[in-house]
């Protein structure tokens, strides 16, 4: 039997060793797709552009500005309102020589994130500067509070957990993707049937599949981590042999729905449609971009029974949080639950297919 | 003789067609029988349920003693298609060895096998050539290696030589004598009467049933025919005439001797 599944394991290899765009898919593309979001993220192009004027202005003011997410910037003699419709600014705080309890600030209004940035800035500042005799206080009051960080530290940034949940993400993708067309292809050539004439049972098929796939998916993600932390110095906090072990599950899981979606799939191109459906819900509904907290009721339960939700959570446990095995439990004994119902469920369809 | 494969009154519904209407036929081991009929007739679902592919929704189909479908008997059985069926993103080589490992050979044997059949079907030189690049008959003739990859006991052949020169379909027969010599069952399914005349035994199948099984010298004596198409004619209007039916003879066509 080992015999069996060894050989449909290698068959895989030879087979994607010469397909250099699946090879491409696999490796390379996370890592560019990583890097350029590293890259915008970290340049923070989400930024504020503000300017304080006006004949109230104190020395001062600059300390008090929260470093990197304001970018304090001279207009020089134009007016509020005519920075902020050339671009040179977002927003403009007028400080009039009465003091900053009389300011008055112009935004350009456009990006509300940034609206609320400058609001933010201008109460900081009216704190600060409110009254003549309050200043020193209002100053006191305005400086950074200290702050105990529980996990992760000041130097993560959103680029690490996205990274964590990212990982997760492309393993299932490319896994899925790969294994329902390498299926598909094997209907298609005629070899399927082939294999059930031969003394391969329909498990020792699924097996050869699952090792085969194992080892681009441990490849990838090594690979990716190690380009993560290595070149793009993704922070990270926990053993990344747990992370390993996420990645694991992920691609048998990968595998199954690839498996059973290929029995619903008449030829590649309807595996590739069906990406929409299995793979962007769990892209936007596990916690990848918006945390599973903050989701309407409905769609939160629904993310509840999404394998990458889980995953997520685990992965950002272990590389944010430093989570060790205690910690992610929970998510791990979900992921190997569903690794096993999806897998017995694409064995059924599998072995199901009359040629 | 041991029956290898026994069929009684085996009968295969698909939805609403029957493919197989009550088919009995019987293949003694080591004899080359030969299946002959039009296209439709059945010939490749009644090879394919011999495979273990299809399960028989009526009557018994026994291969090697085992009520079939039966995976037990699959290592001892090799198959080729009409399609090809070929890993078409792997070379030449690595299709057989694939099939070999998977149908229980062992690397040691492996190498030289591979030489032998590779040597049968004149591939030799193309066996690092990627299966996609070859022309549709060279696909075949991998195809055929790699159903006889693993020495099997039974050979299941749906229409080996289809679209191979002359030259070579002589060849291939000469191998399936020799592979019969070591005591090989083989199931051929043929338009080519020059290849029926070569088989121990034929089977005339017609509309899911068997409609002659016999030595191609008996069926030419019985139906006092001097050719065997001529024979194959005869026993298909006799059939006509027994069903009561219009149905126009056009089996056995392609008789280029």
């Amino acid at each position: 039997m080992l015999e069996r599944v060894g050989i449909i394991a290698l068959r895989i290899l030879w087979q994607f060793r010469r397909d250099r765009r699946s090879l491409a898919l696999v490796f390379v593309v996370p890592l560019i797709v990583m890097t350029l979001m590293t890259a915008l993220i970290r340049s923070g192009g989400q930024s504020l552009e503000m300017a304080v004027t006006g004949p109230g202005v104190l020395p001062g003011v600059t300390p008090i500005v929260p470093e990197g997410a304001v970018k304090l910037k001279e207009i020089g003699a134009k007016s509020a309102e005519q920075a902020v419709r050339d671009g040179d600014v977002y927003a403009v705080l007028t400080i009039p020589r009465e003091g900053a309890s009389g300011a008055t600030l112009i935004v350009d209004g456009s990006d509300p994130g940034r609206t609320e940035g400058a609001k933010q800035i201008t109460r900081l500042l009216k704190i600060a500067f409110g009254g003549g005799a309050a200043s020193a206080a209002g100053i006191a009051l305005a400086q950074p509070v200290p702050t105990t960080y529980l996990h992760a530290g000041p130097q993560f940034t959103t680029t690490d957990t996205l990274a964590a949940a990212l990982l997760g993400l492309f393993v299932i993708l490319f896994t899925y993707l790969l294994s329902a067309v390498g299926v598909l292809r094997e209907r298609s050539q005629g070899t399927l049937e082939r294999l059930r004439a031969s003394p391969a049972t329909t498990t020792e098929t699924v097996l050869g599949y699952l090792g085969g796939f194992l080892f681009f998916g441990i490849a990838q993600s090594v690979i990716v981590l190690g380009f993560f932390v290595g070149v793009l110095r993704i922070h990270h906090s926990g053993n990344l042999a747990l992370v390993l072990l996420v990645q694991t599950l992920l691609v048998i899981i990968g595998v199954a729905l690839g498996l059973v979606f290929s029995t619903v799939s008449a030829n590649e191109l309807q595996a590739v449609q069906l990406i929409p459906l299995i793979i962007v819900p769990q892209i936007l509904m596990s916690g990848v971009i918006w945390p599973v907290t903050t989701l309407p009721i409905v769609l939160k339960q629904l993310a509840y029974v999404l394998p990458l939700t889980y995953a997520v959570d685990a992965l950002r446990g272990v590389m944010i949080r430093g989570a060790g095995l205690g910690g992610i439990a929970l998510d791990l004994i979900v992921l190997c639950g569903a690794a096993i119902l999806l897998l017995a469920v694409g064995t059924r369809a599998l072995g199901r297919q009359a040629a | 003789m041991a029956a290898m494969v026994e069929a009684q009154g085996v009968v295969l519904q698909f939805g609403d067609r029957r493919a197989l209407d009550g088919l009995t036929l019987t293949v003694n081991e080591g004899e080359t029988y030969g299946l002959i009929g039009p296209n439709g007739a059945g010939k490749t679902t009644l090879i394919r349920a011999i495979a273990g592919l299809i399960a028989p929704t009526g009557g018994s189909l026994t291969v090697l003693g085992q009520r079939m479908p039966s995976r037990t008997v699959a290592a001892k059985i090799g198959y080729m298609t009409q399609l090809e069926a070929l890993y078409n993103d792997l070379t030449v080589a690595e299709n057989l060895r694939f099939f070999a490992t998977l149908f229980g050979m062992a690397k040691s044997v492996q190498r030289e096998r591979m030489a032998e059949l590779l040597a049968l079907i004149n591939l030799s030189d193309r066996e690092d050539s990627i299966v996609s690049t070859l022309s549709g008959g060279l696909k075949q003739r991998v195809s055929l290696a790699v159903a006889l990859i693993h020495k099997p006991r039974l050979a299941l052949l749906d229409e080996p030589t289809v679209g191979v020169d002359p030259e070579l379909r002589l060849a291939f027969w000469d191998y399936f004598a020799r592979l019969a010599a070591e005591g090989t069952t083989l199931i051929v399914s043929t338009h080519h009467l020059d290849e029926a005349v070569r088989c121990d035994r034929l089977g005339m199948v017609r509309a899911g049933k068997t409609i002659a099984e016999d030595t191609p010298q008996h069926l030419m004596a019985a139906t006092q025919a001097t050719t065997l198409e001529e024979a194959f004619l005869h026993i298909a209007r006799q059939d006509d005439g027994m069903a009561g039916n219009e149905y126009r003879v056009s089996s056995v066509q392609n008789t280029t001797p």
